[in-house]
């Protein structure tokens, strides 16, 4: 089907791309050459690829993955618009004031907005669509996690709704930013739990309306008229350029990269090492370099394990890893972890100083602890073995090739690490039991929180600092305590950072996502694709 | 396949009509309660062996910890969510209150999305049926069409070839065809779509992964059965000396004798397919309840997957009866009590 026209336009890169580095001679700048048009163009149609299961829902509470995030984005607008650097900007609300503890929070919202079927976005609609995510409990597990100990919702008028909670959540201004948070109108707040999910019934005010749904192997969006409410940062105030998204899976990660190669999709998310590697020397694809802003990947421990329960263990093992081996097995746009957090996350600062490899220190902890070498090489103290296993979800088996390095580094330190991925319900069930000894790291929240949910639990110290967190409304104050927590997490090596959570979009130059919110989604109101 | 007590149903030419009434009437009875016995069977089965799984659907739902942490799991009420989808009954309760529900022709909700089995099914159903269908629809005459070209032709070199082209795509693996079909006539060639399954070319290429198997597979058979029956004495001296050429030979007589051990084949073909299908449509991204099972039995869906079972065993019962229906057309030494009529039709009629 596209393939003359394919090559035609391969060669007619090809030109392009040499006429440019010849104008870069001359002009200092090779910018031009990445992209063919730097003026939206109204029309055309994005053709997203994404990963999980599930495509046949649209309900922006229970899609909390990245990959299926992207489109869903564009359905509902959410109070506030997190900024890529973490700041906040008006959206739905025009302005919000928290009390000093964070247990109360009220936002006043624009009264110009109007959902897709026509129903008026007021507080009333507000409180509804919070309400129904809350009515459901543990179905929208996370959604509800982010929303916290919330008492009531009251709207003192239409204009006005305020936000009251039991107890502190200072991250509730970050969450009423995300998708999952996303307003719905009240017709679809209204609806029955599997209603929701039947694809084509979620109504929001976003810039795009689902169109059709084709189950499992996902669903078209198409443009709404009269979209005017985008938030401040993004370059198009109006409709959205495209007149719609053909949102679509391909199981397999390599398939995937072939067909944006070839220019069956325009947009994807989810890369194999071998691919990232290849995208980003294609003159004809961009790939995001940035890691998504959540938490660095790594190994975190599970100190209630015999052996893992002593902190000279743990910090022998992180001391035993050599980051530039492991990243060896990785693309060639992955970097090693310099925090807990990642580099992209608007809480990070530098604590490389804490992630740092001696081998030779990693032995005399361990020698020094009683731990002796067996005879198969495995280190033993009193009958108990220095054999751990890593425990994570199929979406990790990418990262396997760089386990295995890991694995190699801890054999000759006398330790044996066995890693496997599980299935969500198998996995869920043994973090529930405790029945692991390190967990694979990950969290794609642009915020200080997301360490608490990995770490909440695990020493009073740091329950104490995540307990000031939530209580600490202002910005500052909030990045000292993350500061004290990220480095006491690796101080007390409960968390072995390798590398940051680098799966990032890829897509055809001639596509353009201009504006990204602080989790690193695209607003794709503003995203057009070049005329072929 | 009990043969024997379907056939006398199939040709009604007994002595009297209140007769045939009854065998019809005990035939019938006689097979509805082997249909049931079948799937209560399987139904029994798959729910007990759901519950070695690890964890359980509730603990599918909640997602991983990409965006909670594993500390926020402890903090979710789960007990109350298992309460509400009946994953905190006994489990005599919730097999008996499945199992009367069957009798009811409900089949419940999904776990994972609350969604109705019946719904998810209804989505599912067409899409696999009208992939296997049309694999089949292929399958069958390019299969005999193998066989003839590897008995048929004088030539040795072409006999043993296309004698070889079919062991040999049987032993690769599915998945792998497909990924290869993929590459080749998706990506390179840019023919037909690589995945989903809208638009009428979106079928071509998971069609023709399932159709060249099955086709290789009933070649496989028709060719041992038809060099067999080449060299018996009917057809290797009786019919050339009555003029017949080898062509003819082959086609009038030899291909109806070689049929038999082909219809046990397509029995099982048609239960191989629904498996085939799982992969076929994990590899082409199309809906289907082959996908649907497999993501079923991952979240540990034990509603969905318990309705799959019931309908693939309601499947297996009605090929059942068709082949047994075929043995019936094929050959009239099984027809017991019908010496009378003699269909005079080809195999394919089966088919």
């Amino acid at each position: 089907m596209l393939r003359h026209p394919r090559r035609r336009l391969t060669v007619a890169i090809a030109a392009l791309a040499a006429s440019a580095t010849l104008l870069s001679g001359c002009a200092g700048d090779g910018e031009a050459a990445s992209s063919s048009s730097t003026n939206p163009v109204s029309g055309g149609v994005l053709k997203y690829r994404t990963t999980g299961a599930n495509l046949s829902s649209t309900d922006p509470a229970i899609q909390t993955g990245y990959g299926p995030t992207v489109p869903i984005r564009s359905l509902v607008d959410s109070l506030v618009f997190q900024k890529e650097d973490g700041s906040f900007e008006p959206w739905l609300a025009t302005e919000w004031t928290v009390d000093d503890r964070a247990t109360r929070y009220e936002f006043t919202l624009r009264d110009d907005v109007t959902f897709s079927n026509g129903e008026a976005l007021d507080a009333a609609a507000v409180k509804k669509s919070y309400d129904a995510l809350r009515a459901q409990g543990a179905k929208y597990a996370t959604a509800n996690e982010w929303i916290g100990d919330l008492r009531e919702i009251t709207t003192p008028d239409p204009s006005t709704v305020v936000f009251d909670f039991d107890s502190p959540n200072s991250s509730f201004l970050q969450a009423s930013s995300t998708t999952p948070l996303g307003i719905v109108a009240p017709e679809t707040a209204a609806l029955s739990y599997e209603k929701r999910q039947e694809g084509t019934t979620i109504i929001g005010s976003g810039p795009f309306v689902v169109s059709e749904t084709r189950g499992e192997e996902g669903y078209v969006l198409e443009r709404r008229d009269g979209y005017a409410w985008a938030p401040a940062s993004a370059e198009n105030q109006g409709e959205a350029y495209l007149d719609g998204i053909e949102v679509s899976t391909t199981p397999d990660n390599s398939i995937a990269a072939a067909q944006l190669r070839n220019g069956d999709i325009d947009l994807m998310h989810n890369t194999e090492p071998a691919d990232k590697t290849e995208f980003s020397t294609n003159p004809d694809l961009t790939i995001r370099r940035e890691p998504l802003p959540g938490a660095a990947l790594g190994f975190v421990a599970n100190p209630k394990q015999p052996g893992l329960d002593d902190e000279t263990v743990r910090r022998a093992l992180a001391l035993a890893i050599d980051r530039k081996a492991v990243l060896q097995r990785a693309s060639a746009i992955d970097v090693p972890a310099t925090s807990v957090f990642a580099a992209s996350n608007p809480f990070w600062s530098d604590q490389s100083d804490l992630i740092t490899t001696d081998v030779d220190e990693a032995e005399r902890l361990l020698d020094e602890a009683g731990w002796v070498k067996g005879g198969d090489g495995v280190r033993e103290k009193d009958g108990e073995r220095l054999s751990f296993d890593l425990i994570y979800s199929p979406s990790t088996i990418s990262h396997e090739p760089n386990i295995a390095v890991v694995q190699a580094q801890w054999k000759d330190l006398g330790v044996e690490l066995k890693f496997g991925s599980l299935t969500a319900a198998e996995l869920n069930q043994r973090l529930v039991n405790g029945d692991y000894s390190f967990s694979w790291g990950s969290g794609t929240r642009p915020d200080i929180d997301v360490l608490r949910g990995n770490y909440g639990g695990l020493d009073p110290g740091l329950d104490q600092i995540f307990s000031a967190i939530l209580a600490e409304p202002d910005q500052a104050a909030r990045q000292e305590l993350a500061d004290q927590a990220a480095r006491t997490i690796l101080e007390k090596a409960f968390f072995i950072p390798l590398y940051d959570f680098i799966q990032p979009l890829a897509y055809r130059n001639t596509t353009h996502i201009p504006t990204l919110e602080a989790s690193h989604i695209p607003l794709l109101s503003d995203a057009w694709v070049d005329p072929s | 396949m009990t043969t024997a007590t379907a056939v006398p149903a199939l040709v009604p030419s007994s002595p009297s009509r209140g007769d045939t009434v009854r065998t019809v009437a005990r035939v019938v009875a006689g097979r509805l309660a082997h249909a049931a016995t079948v799937v209560v069977a399987a139904y029994s089965a798959s729910f007990f062996l759901l519950f070695v799984l690890p964890g359980d659907a509730v603990l599918a739902r909640i997602g991983t910890t990409d965006t909670g942490g594993s500390a926020d799991l402890s903090t979710v009420d789960l007990d109350s969510l298992r309460s509400e989808v009946g994953l905190n009954d006994s489990l005599g309760h919730q097999y008996w209150s499945g199992l009367t529900g069957l009798l009811h022709g409900d089949l419940g909700h999904s776990l994972i999305n609350d969604r109705p089995v019946s719904a998810l099914l209804g989505e599912a159903l067409p899409n696999t049926l009208t992939l296997t269908g049309l694999s089949l629809l292929v399958s069958v005459p390019l299969g005999f069409l193998l066989a003839l070209l590897a008995v048929v032709p004088r030539s040795r070199r072409i006999r043993s070839l296309a004698a070889l082209v079919p062991s040999t795509y049987v032993s690769l693996p599915v998945f792998w065809i497909g990924v290869l079909f993929i590459y080749l006539f998706a990506i390179t060639l840019g023919w037909f779509p690589s995945s989903g399954s809208q638009g009428a070319a979106s079928i071509v290429l998971p069609t023709a992964v399932l159709a060249l198997l099955g086709a290789a597979q009933f070649a496989q058979v028709l060719i041992s059965g038809l060099r067999a029956e080449v060299g018996k004495t009917y057809a290797a001296v009786t019919a050339p000396a009555k003029g017949a050429g080898r062509t003819y030979t082959v086609l009038r007589h030899c291909v109806r004798n070689a049929a038999f051990p082909f219809l046990a084949v397509f029995g099982l073909r048609v239960g191989q397919l629904l498996a085939g299908t799982a992969v076929v449509e994990v590899v082409f991204s199309r809906n289907g309840i082959g996908r649907l099972m497999v993501e079923s039995v991952r979240s540990v869906d034990l509603t969905v997957v318990l309705g799959l079972v019931v309908v693939l065993a309601l499947v297996y019962v009605v090929i059942n009866m068709v082949v047994d229906v075929g043995y019936a057309v094929l050959d009239p030494r099984t027809r017991r009590r019908a010496p009378a009529r003699t269909p005079d039709r080809t195999p394919e009629v089966a088919s």
